[in-house]
Parts: structure tokens; sequence; C-alpha cells
């Protein structure tokens, strides 16, 4: 569970969350027939300002063979 | 000697024990209703033409494109019903209930029941053999599931040839799901992996999150035919593929690349974005009536 967030959005609308959210993750991993396997997040979110109940979402992700894929780039801004 | 025995019979008796209590902790309570939680966009269904993030072959996308959402509309089709992955695709809850074999109390079967639409779904716990591959195939299929670390895992057969989307994308009757159902809580997360060898180039990959509800669900409710106009024997509602007047609506509208609009494998992947990342022209920002068009923003 994360907490002492600064506020922020749930959504890139602009529908906000406060800093007393907080926010649950659960981790589960299910295999696919071919031989990779998914990493499911489960994750919860409650704030007491802004929801009236929890905002869940559970996106999956493919497991990568290696990191060859992994290419972060800096964040820069521009006018 | 005979407290060595005694002995042995209890340590083997407390690890019987230990590994039963940690088989029971691997499993979850599944009975009960699960509402949906609206906040997963797993619709897609909002445009004729929208075959983003499917991986299709060539004859699935042709398929998909013959494909009138009039046929619906047709007496002898209204009441046909979606098949099985319409339990993450629809908008239902699950209403789940268990049968319990009574002389062994061992569970035989959890059932996700039906809604309107939906045929209900029988998962079979008992390690029966699956039926021959000349079986009946229904809209629910045969699902066998089992416990496995932690989550019940299941996998369906035997299904009748429909669709993975309802806008069309079809599914064969070859096709295969797999399930995950996770328990966090008073939530519960399910994991589909449909894989069809004729319409799918990729398996179809759609989580979706159901929370515990104190109040009893019950969407059971008997379908009705009536006029939507069609006559009995009318032609069936289609379109030639090549000639499918919504196909570049969803590509006009967001200024996407077809061949993602049309679900070409390649284009599943975040490598894709890189692609056409020096090319893609967004729409140029909302300036007036902005979502007047319900889920469409009229972009001018």
């Amino acid at each position: 569970m994360t907490s002492n967030l600064r506020a922020g959005y749930l959504r890139k609308n602009g529908v906000p969350y406060s800093e007393q959210a907080t926010v649950t993750e659960h981790f589960d991993i299910a295999p696919l027939a071919e031989g990779g396997r998914l990493l499911l997040a489960t994750t919860i979110v409650d704030d007491p300002v802004y929801l009236a109940g929890p905002y869940v979402v559970s996106p999956h992700f493919k497991k990568e063979p290696d990191g060859s894929k992994w290419d972060p780039t800096p964040c820069s801004s521009t006018w | 000697m005979l407290i060595h025995v005694v002995a042995r019979r209890a340590l083997f008796a407390i690890l019987l024990v230990g590994l039963a209590s940690s088989r029971a902790s691997a499993q979850f309570d599944f009975v009960g209703s699960w509402a949906p939680i609206g906040t997963e966009d797993v619709q897609n269904d909002s445009v004729p033409v929208d075959y983003l993030g499917l991986a299709l072959t060539d004859e699935a996308r042709t398929r998909a494109l013959t494909y009138d959402e009039s046929q619906k509309s047709m007496i002898e089709r209204q009441c046909a019903g979606w098949g099985a992955a319409y339990m993450v695709l629809g908008p239902f809850g699950l209403r789940v209930s268990t049968q319990i074999d009574p002389v062994t109390s061992r569970v035989v079967s959890y059932t996700i029941g039906a809604w309107e639409d939906w045929n209900e779904m029988v998962i079979w716990m008992d390690d029966r053999p699956r039926p021959s591959e000349h079986a009946l195939h229904t809209q629910a299929g045969f699902t066998l599931g089992r416990w496995e670390g932690g989550a019940l895992a299941a996998r369906t057969t035997h299904v009748k040839a429909g669709f993975i989307r309802k806008t069309g994308v079809p599914l064969t009757d070859q096709a295969v799901i797999d399930w995950r159902f996770f328990r966090h809580g008073d939530i519960l997360t399910v994991v589909m992996i449909a894989t069809d060898p004729v319409y799918l180039a990729e398996p179809e990959i759609v989580s979706k999150g159901f929370r515990l509800s104190r109040t009893p669900l019950d969407y059971r409710a008997g379908c009705v035919t009536g006029y939507e106009g069609h006559e009995p024997g009318d032609t069936v509602p289609h379109y030639a593929p090549d000639r499918n007047p919504f196909v570049d609506e969803f590509v006009k509208l967001y200024h996407l690349p077809k061949e993602a609009v049309l679900g070409y494998p390649e284009t599943v992947y975040p490598e894709y974005r890189k692609k056409i990342k020096d090319t893609y022209v967004p729409p140029p920002p909302c300036t007036d009536s902005c979502g007047a068009a319900g889920n469409f923003v009229v972009r001018r």
C-alpha cells in the first residue's frame, strides 16, 4: 500500500485524487499457453476526499524474454 | 518402540494437516455475488469498426468487416446470446454458486449464473474427462477448473462459433479460453486469455475487476423477441468486406493508421508507437461542441 502521495490525477482529463489517497496493489502471475507469462496488477485507489468508492483497474503486462526493449528516455519539456 | 511409532504417526498426521491447511488457504471463497467495476474499460464497442488492440488474421478481419450490427435485431437472432468471452466483455456481474458432493463434501463445480443474453457457465472441479471434440458445442462451452497457486484456473473448450467483440470480430468453435480468477479481499480480478487458430494471430487478453456485493445479484430474465425492423426470413444484414461504410470512421476521428484500427498483429505492442511516432499527426484540439457526440469528441 502506498500513502503520503502528492495530490494528482486519476485520469489525464483532470479527474483528481487528493493527498489523502492510498493505492493498494496486488501483483499476480498468469501463465500463457505458449509459455509466456502475464503480470496482472490489480490496483485499488481509495480517496476519502474525491472518491465515493474505490477506483479499481487491473492492467496486465506480458513478460519480455529480456530487457532489450527497455528504452526509457528523459522527460523533456517544450513550449 | 511404541513411543517412536506413535511419534512418527503423530508427525505424519501433523504434516498431512499442514499440507491440507496450506492447500485450503491457497483457495478462496468464490461463491457469492460479484458486481462489475465500472472503471474498467473493456467495452470497445462504441464504433462499428474498432479492432484496436486485437491481433487478427486476414480471415478474421474480412469476416468482421462483413458484420452489420442489425443482425442482432433479427427475430431469429435476438435471443442467440453471446459466448463465454462475454463474461468479461459484457456489463454484468457474476453470481457464483457451487455444487458439493454430499458424500465427500468436495466441490463438484462452480456455476456462474446466466444473464439475459449470456448462458450460465459451469466450471467443473472434479477432473472429469473433457468431452469428445465432436460433442455438442454451446455458447458457454465446457469448462474444467482447478486451484493453482492461490488462483482458480479454468479452461473453456467446445464453444459455439461466436464473437470476441460485440462489433462482430469473430471466434471459431476451435477457440480455447483460459481463465484466471484472483481474489484480494473484496476484489475479484478475472483474466481471460482467448486463443483461436483461425481468427487470432495472438491471444486476446482481457482483465476485469469485480467487487463482492452484499446484495445478491440476479440478472436472470427470459429473452423475449420482438419486431425490431426485420421480418422473419429477411436477408441477413451484412456488408461486402470491401464496402463496409464504417471502415474509415475511427481512422478519421482520431487520425489513427488504418492498420491499427483493423487489428494488424504488429500494432498490438508498444513498439508500434515508435514506428509511427514520426508520421502520426494527432487531430487538432477541440475548440467547439466538445463531447457533443457522446463518446466522440467533435474536433474542428
